[in-house]
């Protein structure tokens, strides 16, 4: 290209930069290519303008008074086939609506891209064809794509609508992941990216907040917004930018392409963050991780979460390696590499929806327990009780129950599977200023308000369940205020509580036959049982019931969760088999267990 | 002085405007009165600027620094100061002024994002988990390095150059509002020099490192 045409070619671009002209940059990028370090440039100087121009929409769109008005007029009610009911997210790409697909009667999620993100023809006509090729996959860990179109200038894309909270929601909200379920996550994470890579494309923006546990444990890999045709050979600077910097691969700050290795590398870090809190890197700025980089400073999971199984930090960190030719080749390879930590029977209780009792029945001595315990509570439990909470007045101090269970460290070597921590526990009821403690078989009577005694040798997460005389399960611990889990170790716990001061108590307030209490505590937060939980309305400050309802199959996902810990059998030394259903009254002293503890214990309420 | 065209468009519709004036008075009116200590006139530029610049703020502050530092507050504090050091200031036009916000603005951000960095930087966020690490949302899109990239070469830009780049492409204004705010003698004027300073900045991207 002469010098004159070269002049008048950058004035007529930059004259269409100046006048707002959507330019075809990937086409004049091919055709120029000896102009290509300017046209760069040029292209950099528009994308500036884009941004800024985007900035400013969303700045008016949450902005204060003055713009909302604007805001009301741009909001659509319809989009194509689409009645648009609520806004309900807004990322960088657009807006995100819940939507009624009206032909078919289904709730659907539309994200609706802003033209200002996406004013080029090339990038619409290419965000369309990625939604496209997502819409032929079909993937239980994937969200599914229903259509993508572009209309009077917005490109929407409708998908599945998936109830539930992001990993990022989920780690802000609680404390971090075990590393059985992150395995389990990241196995479901990698049939998701192996799917996605099945299609040719590549993700380029895993990430804590990109990922979904569906209310009843199914994850789902979310946010295509920054997905890559692995095909395109003529990708620009800013795709290659796209993505977290502190999930991104090295070698991308270096101009590389997006890889099925940088994906790789990026749910190598959504493990190590879900089970720190932290990221192998960590900078305030995109130069400051690259830097890290380049130094190879990073944290090793291995000193940050020495509890965990070797064999998991292995393969965490083997996924988040340096060179791209160390890390796992496919997502296939990496998944093969989680599933042995957890062993053959338990990744599909976890990943299909909430199992039900009666089909978990058959597996090993856990399963046979679950349907024993079933059996359980469809035959015996026949009483009536409510359970209410009461508070203590203040002049009517607890004394110190009768049976404090005493905690002696152990210092037992941790099994790689999960770690042995120890339990001692006792029920109570306060009456007449005493409160004796409860063993398997002890009479209650309405007036009787229960407590619990609770230590253990780590922290864990502990849950408290009753069942009423319909076989309904009620959740009596956790509750929404007061004491949370995992409850520290080390130091007595009196469950239900403590609110506004004063003593939480399970009132018995009327007569039954039999009361049932289970007592679940895993050192692992039970992630399929506490999105159960997490569906539940929330029972309100001041209403007297402070217990919570269960749907049917809630034991059965604890327990099938509390399944996950491979190799799970009491530890012999401590001398403790299961003896579903019926249990020595919680603990006679101190006990070890890994995995999931469990007991029973039943009280009689008789009608006198 | 050079008075725009009367049939552009005007400022942003929030701008009040006095009655005594003839239809509108323009920015550089108020300049040359806020600079001699008219508070009105101060109060009028600040409120047709304010919107647009915060706005451009946003685009450059990092979500982590937003959390602590009110965008708004930010951009009108850096206004205000300058608007007191403006005596002595000889603008050839309203663009001039942008132009001294806009660098005034750009030194504001950096030094908060280093104070926000030094309050609770690297070290101390490991105990808090911070929930944002991510750049400023242009960052982000563009990256750091190309980033960096452009705003040096614009820096080495003539001032008008760099004033008619800022007020299209940065703050976002029409053509004939850029028009205007350079005291071009026509929209298509102040088009031409739009290109040609995007021409001469694209150069100095490519080939002036």
């Amino acid at each position: 290209m002469d010098a004159d045409r070269s002049e008048a070619r950058l004035l007529a671009l930059a004259d269409s930069i100046a006048s707002g002209t959507p330019v075809d940059w990937d086409n004049v990028e091919a055709a120029d290519a000896d102009e290509a370090e300017l046209l760069r440039s040029l292209r950099l100087i528009d994308q500036v303008a884009q941004v800024h121009a985007k900035v400013a929409t969303d700045a008016d769109e949450t902005g204060p008074a003055g713009q909302s008005e604007r805001n009301r007029d741009t909001q659509p009610e319809h989009w194509r086939h689409l009645t648009i009911l609520e806004h309900v997210g807004h990322g960088a790409f657009g807006d995100v609506y819940r939507a009624r697909d009206t032909s078919l009667d289904r709730l659907v999620a539309l994200k609706l891209l802003s033209t200002a993100a996406a004013p080029d023809t090339a990038r619409v006509s290419h965000l369309l064809n990625e939604a496209r090729l997502l819409a032929r996959l079909r993937h239980p860990n994937v969200v599914r794509v229903y259509g993508a179109e572009s209309t009077e200038g917005r490109v929407g894309i409708w998908m599945e609508l998936i109830e539930g909270r992001t990993l990022e929601d989920l780690l802000a909200s609680h404390v971090t992941f075990g590393d059985k379920e992150a395995a389990q996550i990241g196995q479901q994470l990698c049939r998701a990216m192996a799917a996605v890579h099945g299609v040719g494309l590549v993700h380029r923006d895993i990430k804590a907040r990109n990922v979904m546990r569906e209310d009843g444990g199914r994850i789902v890999l979310m946010d295509f917004g920054a997905g890559a045709d692995l095909r395109r050979t003529d990708r620009g600077a800013r795709d290659t930018l796209a993505g977290t910097p502190l999930y991104l691969a090295p070698e991308l700050f270096d101009g590389g392409q997006p890889t099925v290795s940088a994906d790789i590398y990026s749910l190598g870090v959504l493990l190590f963050h879900l089970v720190t809190g932290f990221y192998p890197v960590e900078s305030q700025t995109r130069a400051g991780v690259q830097r890290a980089h380049q130094r190879r400073e990073r944290k090793y999971l291995q000193d940050m979460r020495p509890d965990l199984a070797e064999a998991f930090i292995r393969v965490v960190e083997r996924a988040i390696e340096y060179d791209p030719n160390d890390r796992y080749r496919t997502a296939g390879e990496f998944e093969a590499a989680l599933a042995r930590l957890s062993g053959p029977a338990q990744d599909a209780v976890v990943s299909t929806p909430a199992p039900r009792i009666d089909t978990v029945s058959a597996q090993g001595w856990k399963r046979a327990a679950l349907t024993a315990i079933g059996a359980a509570i469809a035959m015996l439990v026949v009483g009536a009780i409510l359970w209410s909470g009461i508070a203590n007045r203040s002049n009517e101090r607890t004394p110190p129950p009768a049976t404090v269970a005493v905690r002696e460290p152990v210092v037992a070597p941790a099994p790689p599977a999960a770690p042995d921590v120890q339990y001692a526990a006792a029920f109570h009821a306060y009456r007449d200023g005493q409160s004796p403690p409860l063993r398997q078989g002890a009479r209650v009577s309405p007036g009787d308000r229960l407590f619990l005694e609770f230590e253990s040798s780590k922290p864990v997460f502990l849950y408290v369940v009753n069942q009423d005389e319909d076989g309904e399960s009620y959740l009596l611990f956790p509750l929404p205020a007061g004491l949370t889990n995992p409850l520290p170790p080390g130091q007595s716990h009196r469950l239900p509580g403590r609110r506004s001061g004063e003593d939480l108590f399970w009132q018995v307030s009327s007569v039954g036959v039999r009361e049932h209490f289970y007592v679940f505590a895993t050192a692992e937060r039970p992630v399929a049982f506490e999105t159960l939980l997490a569906a539940l309305p929330a029972p309100e400050l001041g209403k007297p019931v402070i217990s919570r309802r269960l749907p049917a199959n809630a034991l059965g996902v604890l327990r099938a969760v509390g399944g996950l810990a491979a190799g799970d059998a009491p530890q012999p030394n401590a001398g403790f088999r299961p003896r579903f259903p019926q249990l020595p009254a919680l603990t006679e002293g101190p006990e070890t267990a890994s995995g999931l503890w469990e007991r029973e214990i039943t009280f009689e309420n008789p009608a006198r | 002085m050079a008075e725009p065209p009367s049939s552009r468009p005007k400022h942003p519709p929030s701008a009040k405007r006095p009655a005594n004036e003839d239809a509108a008075e323009s920015s550089f009116t108020l300049l040359l009165r806020a600079r001699d200590g008219d508070t009105d006139a101060r109060d009028l530029l600040l409120e047709r600027y304010l919107p647009r610049l915060q706005r451009w703020a946003h685009g450059r502050l990092p979500n982590w620094a937003r959390g602590s530092v009110d965008t708004g507050d930010l951009v009108q504090e850096t206004m205000l100061q300058v608007f007191r050091k403006i005596e002595g200031f000889e603008p050839e036009h309203e663009g001039a002024l942008i132009g001294y916000l806009h660098n005034a603005l750009t030194n504001r951000i950096r030094d908060e994002i280093r104070r926000t960095q030094r309050r609770g930087g690297p070290a101390e966020s490991l105990d808090e988990r911070w929930p944002t690490l991510e750049p400023s949302p242009l960052e982000s899109a563009i990256g750091e390095q190309a980033l960096k990239n452009y705003e040096d070469a614009l820096q080495r830009l003539k001032e008008s150059d760099r004033q008619a780049i800022i007020l299209r492409i940065e703050l976002g204004l029409s053509v004939p509002e850029v028009a205007e705010a350079l005291a071009k003698s026509s929209t298509a004027a102040a088009h031409m020099a739009i290109s040609r300073a995007l021409v001469r900045l694209t150069k100095e991207m490519a080939h002036g490192r």
